[in-house]
């Protein structure tokens, strides 16, 4: 599903280059639960915005479906975001001007979902992720817990293939970081392909994979051992 | 302190060089714009505020009860002001104008100089009286004012024409002929100075009225009026007391009873139907809209509607500002915040934001009156006067100064009081940092400018329509390939030899003797028309006699509609006549060929009745009565030529006119550009009002421009987000323009009636108007959608086809 090859990304900071990703080479098949493991500032957000196509390395190929990505059109990369990749963001990245309900009804909307069913669906997962009081506040009355749950819960509403969650459980406390976990776990077994990045060596569990990063580099590439 | 706010004002602006910039520049803009219309405004309002006791000079009026109608005329007969000045003791002086063509002298001549052996063609000409110059102080160049027209026979020129013949040399005792009459020569006895721009008079040439005579009993008949008749007051006299006694006296004691006599009106009935006023001098220029004076006066309504535009244009440029203030406020929330937790009062953080917008409204004010002065020359073009923005004025520029002062605060005062008052925790929670209430009040200017322009771009466009519906109309006559040739009467006998010669020339279709024509500043004249017969009931119709030869119906196209036209010889002893239609329906004849008409003793017998045409009598473009009378008045001759070869045939018509040992040169104008000059100064206004209207239009899109690049910056976050989600481009365009739009519509629905109001209220003074159709508001709101679209895709379209990252990438 994801095949990238001797990926470099770097930052220009005057005639030096700063390394954000040297020589990353790595494939996910479809089904996998691949979790990203590293040191603050080794490159793992980097890694996974490349692989969900918001941003582009300088170097290196990527294939995507055994497509090449830097031949997408505008319009196939927002089809790709529309109905095939879910974003969490480590920053939530909510909408200041909606509520927690609109938050996660938004991507429903762009899919073009019947006011009936999506209703249904918001309904589901306020109800699920136990934030239902919440629906009607907007994200800066949130607390940041809070606004992480709606940010999950905005990415998987659609039901992606590809989940794509950068330290989905950074801010939650650990029941409700267990809670997503076996969200997540339920979702994978249900056939979602997802790549998480933690530092917890216990969520890491949770996956099928585990890739070690550091200082652009990858360092090791193992399954966890089940504990 | 105030340097320290300059300072980060300064920097601030440069920081934000193209919303600076558009700030600037719209400001300065609508700042060049109300300077020009303020100096234009300024001019209108000062017409004969030279005069030294203006305040205390009136111009008699006399409104006379016609049919439900008032009609308003300026023309007293020679005996009115001598009688006003004997019988009244309030007033101190009274003096007389007389430029009316008919007679001898006044109006247009041809002049010759004694020891100088050509002719020249002069106009503005006017018999005056001493009083006259005495009253409004007049200043000389040479001779005395107190006596410059006092003798007999004396002349006073302005110092234009005196330089244009005389140089720098004194001409006084120098002599004049007018139109070949060498046994009668005049003497200049002063120079004056031109009449100032802001002069209702513009005469270049004074003749003195003493002893003169238009004919037997011309200065004590009460019945032939042709003077403009002015009094001066003595101090502390109220007017409208005096005017009344005026007219009971002047009407009650001399008029009626001579009207009587004269067997022109029962008794009791003049009383009844004339009311003589005073109107002050001040006013005669931009109130004299309903007085016939046979000048075209300025336009109380011109002025209006300029102030109006003028202060529109401000305000939209003042709106920009407070808008882009406050959206601006929204990205500074930060700054504020900062600045308070590090201990800034909110005084500071007022004079602070108070300080940058005053400093950017001064920078737009000096702009704006450079801009000003720089597009000056092409202003005064456009409305044809000589005006000069008085910048070296220290008045005008404390005004200026003040005004930037107070525009300043106004736009700045609002957002400095919003900002300050931002609360450091909601601004760093980095919650929803734009109260709504800032966001509904930039709405809400935003939809009042959108209406505005809604209501520009409409009138401009009915506007446009109607003045091209006057110019098209049907005027009964025929005006194309009619050329008229000016000053025949230098032809003297010859010149209906001079005609019978031309219409044999082959281009020419036909040709005509006559200086009465349907184009205004053509000769006209005043009389009393009965039917025969009924004199004694009945108050007859005023209307106009003109003298035309026999080619004049078929020259310039007019048609007849009952009755024949006049016959190469008159019989002799008869009396023919051809009159209009308007002129049997206010006689009330019936069938009116074979019937006779009365105007003094005259009897005429109706042979031919025409179609009404409109001859500009008044301002409006009314049909009244008219009778033609066959005869010869030979100034002026209108030539009706075939389209084909126009320049053959004006070679053809100046050869024989050369021929003819004509002294003068041969000159001509076409028909249809004279009709047109005739709405210069409708065609004026017209431009200058598209041309203020489009401004306004462009600085309202100046400010949507940055404003729109405000809204866009705040919200490309939750556009990079939205795009992530799966947003297409269309839903990302859609979502940033809809708010405008919708703003956009409201203003629409807010526009129209105003417009309609407004285009009603003006369309009344025309009356020939068009009727204000719905596809006028279909345009009016497409420009406005385009516009709106245009002016806020360019930064919808960047916020679309940005990457993603670059603003979520913020962590
Ligand atoms: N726009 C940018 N300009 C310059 N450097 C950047 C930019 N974005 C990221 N970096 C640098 O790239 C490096 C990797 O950043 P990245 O966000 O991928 O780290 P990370 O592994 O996700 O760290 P963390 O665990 O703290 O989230 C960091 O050193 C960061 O400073
Ligand atoms: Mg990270």
């Amino acid at each position: 599903m994801i095949n990238l090859q001797h990926i470099e990304r770097y930052y220009r900071a005057g005639l030096a280059k700063n390394w954000v990703l040297r020589d990353v080479s790595i494939e996910i098949q479809e089904g996998e639960f691949v979790t990203i493991m590293g040191p603050s500032g080794s490159g793992k957000s980097t890694l996974l915005n490349i692989i969900g196509m918001l941003d582009t390395p300088d170097r290196g190929g990527y294939e995507f479906l055994d497509e090449p990505v830097h031949k997408f059109k505008e319009r196939r990369r927002t089809e790709l975001h529309k109905h095939y990749i879910g974003f969490v963001f480590q920053a939530y990245h909510l909408i200041d001007e909606l509520t927690v309900y609109e938050n996660i009804e938004t991507p429903l909307l762009y899919r073009k979902i019947k006011g009936s069913e999506r209703k249904a669906m918001v309904a589901n997962i306020l109800d699920e992720f136990n934030i239902v009081a919440k629906k009607d506040l907007f994200p800066h009355q949130l607390s940041g817990g809070q606004q992480q749950l709606v940010g999950v819960a905005r990415a998987i509403i659609g039901k992606p293939k590809l989940l794509l969650a950068d330290e989905p459980t950074g801010n939650l406390h650990s029941s409700q970081g267990e809670m997503i976990m076996d969200l997540f776990k339920q979702l994978h077994t249900d056939g979602m392909t997802i790549l998480q990045v933690t530092h917890s060596e216990k969520n890491a569990k949770y996956g099928t994979r585990v890739i070690e990063i550091e200082d652009g580099y990858i360092r090791k590439d193992y399954a966890p051992t089940d504990g | 302190m105030i340097w320290n706010y300059l300072r980060i004002a300064y920097r601030n602006a440069r920081k934000n060089k193209v919303i600076a910039g558009i700030n600037i520049f719209g400001l300065a803009l609508g700042v060049a714009a109300c300077m020009l219309i303020a100096t234009y405004v300024l001019h209108e309002t000062s017409y004969d505020s030279w005069v030294p006791e203006n305040d205390r000079i009136f111009r008699m009026y006399a409104a006379y009860k016609q049919d439900g109608e008032i009609l308003k005329g300026t023309h007293f007969s020679a005996n009115t002001a001598i009688t006003v000045n004997q019988d009244f003791d309030e007033v101190m002086a009274a003096g007389r104008f007389m430029d009316n063509e008919l007679f001898d002298g006044a109006g247009e001549n041809n002049i010759r100089w004694d020891g100088d052996q050509n002719q020249h063609r002069e106009d503005g000409f006017s018999y005056a009286d001493q009083e006259l110059i005495t009253m409004l102080g007049v200043p000389m160049v040479y001779g005395e004012n107190a006596t410059a027209l006092a003798s007999p026979k004396t002349i006073v020129l302005s110092k234009s024409k005196s330089e244009k013949y005389f140089g720098k040399t004194n001409p006084i005792g120098k002599t004049l002929y007018l139109n070949s009459n060498d046994e009668d020569p005049y003497t200049i006895s002063g120079v004056m100075e031109d009449f100032p721009s802001n002069s209702h008079l513009n005469y270049d040439f004074l003749i003195t009225l003493t002893d003169v005579e238009f004919g037997e009993g011309e200065q004590t008949r009460w019945f032939q009026n042709n003077y403009f008749t002015y009094v001066q007051l003595k101090p502390n006299v109220d007017y409208t007391a005096l005017e009344e006694r005026v007219s009971r006296r002047i009407v009650g004691d001399y008029m009626a009873p001579a009207f009587v006599e004269a067997g022109y009106q029962q008794p009791g009935e003049l009383e009844r139907t004339l009311d003589l006023k005073l109107q002050p001098l001040a006013n005669i220029h931009l109130h004299s809209g309903e007085i016939s004076d046979t000048y075209t006066r300025g336009d109380i309504r011109f002025v209006w509607l300029f102030s109006i535009v003028g202060g529109l244009i401000l305000l939209i440029a003042g709106i920009n500002f407070i808008n882009l203030s406050t959206a601006r406020s929204a990205n500074r929330a930060k700054e504020v915040g900062m600045r308070k937790v590090l201990g800034s009062h909110r005084k500071e953080l007022i004079g602070q934001f108070l300080s940058e917008s005053v400093l950017i409204t001064l920078v737009a004010f000096v702009v704006g009156a450079a801009l000003a002065q720089a597009v000056l020359p092409f202003f005064n073009q456009m409305v044809d006067q000589e005006l000069v923005l008085p910048l070296a004025s220290p008045l005008f520029l404390a005004v200026l100064i003040a005004s930037a002062l107070l525009v300043g605060l106004l736009a700045g005062g609002y957002p400095a009081l919003y900002l300050s008052r931002f609360k450091p925790i909601t601004v760093f929670s980095g919650g929803r940092s734009e109260g709504s209430g800032s966001s509904k009040l930039r709405s809400g200017l935003v939809v009042f400018q959108f209406a505005i322009s809604i209501v520009l771009i409409a009138f401009t466009l009915v506007a446009h329509r109607q003045f091209n519906f006057m110019l098209d109309r049907e005027v009964g006559y025929d005006r194309q390939q009619v050329i008229q040739l000016s000053s025949t009467d230098v032809l003297g006998d010859q010149v209906t030899t001079y005609r019978d010669e031309i219409q044999k020339i082959s281009g020419v279709a036909a040709a005509s003797i006559s200086d009465y024509l349907p184009l205004s500043d053509t000769k006209r004249n005043g009389n009393t028309f009965y039917s025969e017969g009924k004199t004694e009931a009945d108050n007859g119709t005023a209307g106009q006699a003109w003298v035309v030869d026999r080619f004049y119906l078929e020259t310039l196209g007019l048609e007849l509609v009952e009755g024949r036209n006049f016959p190469d010889q008159i019989p002799e002893g008869q009396n023919y006549t051809i009159v209009n239609e308007e002129m049997v329906s206010k006689l009330g004849l019936e069938s009116p060929i074979g019937k006779k008409i009365q105007r003094g003793d005259r009897k005429d017998e109706i042979i031919g009745v025409v179609k009404d045409f409109e001859y500009f009598l008044y301002s409006d473009d009314k049909t009244y009565p008219l009778a033609l009378f066959p005869g010869i008045s030979s100034t002026l001759m209108s030539v009706k030529v075939d389209g084909q070869n126009i320049a053959q045939t004006l070679a053809a018509l100046e050869e024989t006119w050369d021929a003819f040992g004509a002294k003068m040169n041969f000159e001509y104008s076409f028909m249809d550009e004279s009709f047109a000059q005739m709405y210069a100064q409708v065609e004026r206004v017209r431009t200058l009002f598209s041309g203020f209207a489009i401004l306004a239009i462009f600085i309202a899109c100046l400010g949507l421009f940055a404003l729109s690049a405000f809204m866009v910056e705040r919200r490309q976050k939750e556009m990079s987000i939205r795009k992530v989600l799966g947003a297409s481009g269309q839903n990302l365009f859609g979502l940033l323009t809809r708010q405008f739009l919708i703003l956009n519509l409201i203003a629409l629905l807010i526009g129209i009636p105003i417009a309609i109001y407004f285009m009603r209220e003006w369309l009344q003074d025309y009356s020939h108007r068009i009727a204000i159709s719905w596809d006028v508001f279909a345009i009016a709101a497409m420009i406005g959608l385009a516009f709106t679209l245009a002016t806020i895709s360019y930064h919808a379209l960047r916020t679309v086809f940005a990457n993603p990252m670059d603003s979520l990438r913020d962590e």
